[in-house]
């Protein structure tokens, strides 16, 4: 059965449901046939579900590392803080310079704030260790640092990812926030209630 | 974060976790029809996954060449069905054939024929037997199954011409090849299919 190629077009086109008043008569009634019943008998998903979307998306990041398309924290390049990032960390210091101004009870008391280093760790003593968080995350992310929100155990923190060697700018913008630069790859904040207000 | 093409080439230019964060949010929004279209054509969702995300993969691979302003996801959804073709054809070219099904003309070779016929014979009810309609609608999905298991790359291309009407330019983006190999594909796509549709259409009387 050999068939014009104007007739193959003829019949894409009806297929596709546009129309081909040139076409044949039976090329129309094979399309026509054809099209109705792969309209009718849409085929399905096989059964079966997709991963869980969480799972399936972690899946999708960690292949997009080892191809390379994202870095890893640990082998983020120094260059990544580009001028246009300096500029939103330079505001996101000064962000945080006036919110400490505005909110001067957290820092007027500094007998309760103790802060205590550690290599990845770093606790933060707070009497309003939520209220504290939120400060410090903002601050954070402000300054162009991939912060997140975590709490553990009733106490609130944030992870932050960092690159290794830590650029001297960013260095500066931690200890501007009262945090001491680790040399690892991540840091990890948590506040805490002083000791006798946790007690009562 | 939306979704557009001014995102989309920042995040193409600048990297890191721009394109995490588009990875994630595409997921999010997108990933269940892409992951669904997949899994329909190679019934098997485990493998659609794996299409999708190698198509994710690459898109950012090749995100330059994305030219906006139009729609990136339309874009990436076309990555999508490039990969799902790849992997099809891939597929059907290391089934294990002990004998080939066409010849030089790409017509069925008698032995395939006979084979078809046979199963046919076999597993599907004569026109005499078959009334109803639930009947004409098992003919036709076996028929199709049988066309998608020795033809994957054309019956989903089949498929998605009748339901979202693609014309020449998109089966020539779709298929990444020039206008003439694009009509030929068409043109096979019609040959190929005809010989597993002989009952069904024996039965509906069309031809």
């Amino acid at each position: 059965m050999k068939q014009e190629p104007d007739d193959d077009q003829h019949w894409l086109d009806l297929m596709a449901g546009r129309a081909a008043p040139e076409a044949d008569a039976r090329t129309r009634k094979e399309a026509a046939w054809f099209r109705a019943a792969l309209l009718s008998y849409r085929l399905g998903a096989p059964p079966g579900a997709p991963t869980a979307p969480d799972e399936r998306a972690a899946r999708l990041l960690t292949r997009a590392r080892d191809a390379g398309v994202i870095a890893t924290a640990a082998n983020e390049p120094q260059g990544k803080f580009k001028p246009a990032r300096r500029w939103w960390l330079a505001a996101g210091i000064a962000a945080c310079a006036l919110l400490l101004v505005r909110v001067p009870s957290l820092w007027t008391e500094d007998e309760s704030h103790t802060l205590r280093a550690g290599a990845a760790m770093q606790r933060i003593v707070s009497p309003t260790p939520m209220q504290h968080r939120d400060q410090m995350l903002q601050a954070l992310t402000g300054a162009g640092f991939d912060a997140h929100p975590y709490e553990r155990l009733g106490r609130p923190g944030i992870d932050i990812d960092l690159p290794v060697p830590l650029p001297p700018i960013q260095a500066d913008a931690l200890r501007k926030l009262g945090l001491l630069p680790p040399k690892g790859p991540a840091l990890q904040i948590e506040f805490i209630l002083p000791p006798e207000s946790a007690r009562q | 974060m939306p979704l557009s093409a001014q995102s989309f080439t920042q995040a193409c230019r600048e990297g890191g976790r721009q394109i995490e964060t588009w990875l994630r949010v595409i997921d999010r929004e997108h990933g269940a029809r892409f992951y669904r279209e997949a899994a329909t054509s190679l019934r098997c969702w485990q493998a659609a996954e794996d299409v999708v995300q190698e198509a994710m993969v690459k898109v950012w691979q090749r995100c330059a060449t994305f030219h906006g302003p139009g729609d990136p996801v339309a874009w990436i959804h076309q990555v999508v069905r490039n990969t799902l073709l790849d992997a099809l054809r891939q597929r059907t070219s290391q089934a294990p054939h002990e004998l080939p099904l066409h010849d030089e003309e790409g017509q069925l070779t008698a032995q395939a024929q006979e084979a078809v016929l046979e199963l046919s014979r076999a597993t599907v009810a004569t026109p005499e037997r078959t009334l109803g309609e639930h009947q004409v609608e098992a003919v036709f999905r076996r028929c199709f199954e049988q066309f998608a298991a020795a033809h994957p790359e054309h019956a989903t291309v089949l498929r998605w011409v009748v339901e979202e009407g693609l014309d020449n330019a998109a089966i020539e983006a779709l298929l990444e090849r020039s206008p003439g190999a694009t009509r030929e594909f068409i043109s096979q796509c019609r040959k190929k299919a005809r010989p597993f549709f002989a009952s069904w259409y024996e039965l509906v009387g069309p031809a």
